[in-house]
């Protein structure tokens, strides 16, 4: 058998070079850089930001303050006036008067982000229920929504005490309750964050997306280059194709594993020792079944993806035509990434039970069913299974189309095409 | 040791690549397959090697089918090159190596023995990609024969050669025939193939169109015909000679049939001319080719003018 040469020239020629390398040290940052990155900073932006309240109805503007001071920070006029005067942005013989002058101030303030906005409250409030909130960013979402929540409050109590009710009843009303999330596994009850789930749903689905899109892409160009640089003629003339397809896809897929052991150390470091040291709150659920699921799946997602792959390598003529027959595989691949937010929130719903037993979209969604909720073993056991049958049929049409759509070229090959020779 | 191919034929969908062909070849000759690009050689090489298999037909090597051991017996070079361009020589010439069953410590004496004669031992660590066209055509020939194949097939092997490369390859390959290898030519360079193979076949359309030793597919197609150059007055050729075309000092003489070209020499010898050069006139291999080849386009046009194809 040649496949233990073949696996070993592959191992090494994408397992020891410098690219391998750099993309297992580099790999998991840029992952999470470019997918949970950006999701944990839009939530997480706890910066305290600094507003004035301002109204012609002191009243209003008073306990308007009172009911914000706990989440930011609240100045009143006058403070806003003397930060102004210290750092010379205003005379310090500045009258503020009238209404339009404190508006003046209140701008230059924000311009001069002295403060980061300010609640001007119409002097009507109660009747018009009019209020502007003048900032010099509007992409903070989470304050902006505190502020609408606490005006929303204020009118509510306003009209509730007016029509009589005790204002200490009202104010009770308003408590907001607290909730703890639990998840029934089968080790027991389990305090479960929900943005921890996605985040680990998400990190490690884009792990199984990326290693499975790379490898298996990988494994189709490198057929292209031995196709249209002939190496593979000679490569045949020493070993069946099927050697040659198996010693390929083995050869990639224990550099991956290599490089997945790798990340798991990086991993465990990181998260057991360097996080407590820096003292990182990341929203990660992390537990060794995880990592050993993540390896089942991507191993059996991997063989699925590189013989699909490598079926279009071979029948592709240049990169153009390889690109362009890989689309229906990189489809499949990116649906449960695109669909992972509901896929997390409906993990038991008919059509994402479904998706997690399609071979083709089983290894990423029964994944992150397994993280999200608890699917039965033998749905677990039929996935693979139905993922082990797949396989199987992508070998055999591999090893049928395979030796033909290598030693075809000089032109670009059809889907039509590969099913014409799959009669030969 | 030896090759036979038996009616072997090999289609795809409607085109007939290869039709009943059939050839034999032994140890210490050189065997070419030669014909025009789309005649089937590469078909036919393939399908030798086991990479395609014939639709019927058979293939023996020194009797038996081919089979894994077999494979590792073959050593075969591809027309166009091809080599991992990013790998170093010595890394590629192992690995293939090592995919015909030799060990490292087998044959990396004998790598450094044939990267010295053909002057590529400074390139053994260099890449593929950094090395001129020859040299890496000459890095894919020593990947061929590094593991001492029995039988080695051969695609245009001398394209991208210098001159002083050709003979080193030549020089070479005369040794491997003298050590009794069987040795496979494909081409379409017919002045190559004249030079180097004692046997050919001529395919065209994937049908061999004429097939045999070089000598006796030269005198088929030999018009029996003599060069003389000479001083004096040449004698009356009519009872050996067809027709004489006769020139100051040479002429052509076209032989009657059963008279050899021995005949007319002592003919000549005992007249008085005095002669100065001999030289039995033979078609090129080339001409034979598109002769061949013009006559079977007449008769398969004549053939589909009268049946209204």
């Amino acid at each position: 058998m040649k496949i233990k040469t073949i696996f070993n020239h592959e191992f090494k020629v994408f397992a020891l070079n410098k690219t391998f390398l750099i993309l297992t040290l580099v790999g998991p940052f840029l992952i999470l850089g470019v997918t949970v990155l950006p999701s944990i900073l839009t939530m997480n932006i706890s910066e305290t930001i600094s507003i004035s309240i301002f109204c012609m109805d002191k009243n209003i503007e008073e306990n308007l303050g009172k009911a914000l001071q706990n989440m930011m920070q609240i100045f009143d006029i006058e403070q806003v006036k003397n930060i102004l005067i210290q750092k010379e942005f205003i005379a310090k013989d500045t009258i503020i008067e009238k209404e339009e002058d404190i508006i003046k101030l209140l701008d230059l303030a924000v311009s001069k982000k002295v403060i980061t906005g300010y609640l001007y409250i119409d002097p009507d409030f109660y009747q018009s229920k009019k209020a502007t909130f003048v900032v010099n960013k509007i992409a903070d979402y989470k304050n902006l929504g505190i502020i609408e929540v606490t005006l929303k409050q204020f009118l509510v109590s306003y009209n509730l005490i007016s029509q009589g009710l005790n204002p200490e009843l009202v104010s009770s009303a308003f408590v907001q309750p607290e909730l703890e999330v639990k998840q029934l596994t089968k080790a027991g009850k389990e305090n479960q964050d929900f943005f921890a789930l996605l985040m680990t749903c998400l990190g490690f689905g884009m792990i199984l997306y990326m290693t499975t899109l790379l490898y298996g892409q990988s494994i189709g160009r490198s057929v292209l280059t031995e196709k249209t640089s002939k190496t593979v003629e000679v490569l045949l003339s020493s070993a069946r194709p099927i050697e040659f397809l198996y010693g390929k896809i083995l050869g990639q897929a224990f550099a991956a594993l290599l490089q997945y052991t790798v990340w798991a150390v990086m991993g465990i470091i990181f998260f057991k020792y360097l996080g407590p040291i820096l003292n990182l709150n990341l929203p990660f659920t992390i537990k060794t079944e995880y990592f050993i699921y993540l390896i089942v799946y991507f191993i059996l997602g991997f063989f699925l993806y590189s013989a699909g792959f490598a079926i279009i390598g071979s029948a592709s003529d240049d990169e153009q035509n390889l690109g362009q027959l890989s689309w229906p595989l990189i489809i499949f691949l990116m649906i449960p990434i695109v669909m992972i937010s509901p896929i997390v929130m409906n993990s038991d719903s008919t059509f994402v039970k479904f998706m997690s037993l399609f071979p083709m979209t089983s290894p990423i969604v029964m994944f992150i069913r397994v993280v999200v909720s608890t699917p039965s073993f033998i749905e677990i056991i039929i996935s693979i299974l139905l993922l082990l049958i797949t396989i199987a049929l992508f070998m055999i049409i591999a090893s049928k189309v395979f030796p033909i759509g290598l030693l075809m070229s000089g032109r670009k090959f059809t889907f039509k095409d590969i099913r014409s020779w799959l009669k030969f | 040791m030896e090759i036979e191919a038996r009616n072997l034929y090999k289609s795809y969908g409607q085109v007939q690549a290869v039709k009943d062909f059939s050839f034999k070849t032994e140890s210490g000759k050189i065997y070419g397959i030669i014909g025009p690009n789309g005649a089937g050689k590469s078909t036919t090489i393939r399908m030798i090697m086991g990479i395609l298999l014939p639709d019927s037909g058979q293939i023996l090597f020194s009797g038996e089918k081919l089979n894994y051991s077999t494979l590792n017996r073959i050593g075969y070079l591809p027309e166009e090159r091809g080599l991992y361009r990013k790998q170093i020589c010595e890394d590629v010439l192992i690995y293939l190596a090592e995919l015909k069953g030799k060990k490292k410590k087998q044959i990396y004496n004998r790598m450094c023995e044939l990267l010295e004669r053909f002057n590529l031992i400074e390139y053994k660590n260099k890449k593929i990609e950094t090395l001129s066209k020859g040299m890496a055509q000459k890095i894919q020939f020593i990947s061929t024969v590094l593991h001492e194949p029995d039988y080695i097939f051969l695609d245009e092997p001398f394209s991208g050669l210098d001159p002083v490369s050709i003979d080193e390859l030549r020089d070479f390959l005369l040794e491997l025939k003298n050590q009794g290898k069987v040795i496979m030519f494909s081409t379409h360079n017919m002045e190559q193939a004249e030079r180097i193979c004692d046997n050919i076949s001529l395919i065209n359309h994937g049908i061999e169109v004429l097939g045999g030793t070089i000598e006796s597919i030269k005198s088929r197609f030999g018009k029996n015909s003599i060069s003389i150059s000479f001083e004096g007055i040449l004698p009356d050729l009519k009872s050996i000679a067809k027709n004489v075309q006769n020139y100051p000092k040479w002429a052509e003489i076209e032989l009657i049939n059963g008279v050899s070209s021995q005949d007319c020499l002592s003919f000549l010898v005992k007249s008085d001319v005095k002669i100065n050069k001999f030289e039995v006139i033979q078609p090129s291999l080339h001409s034979i080719f598109v002769k061949v080849v013009k006559e079977i386009y007449n008769e398969e046009v004549e053939y589909e003018d009268k049946n209204n194809i």
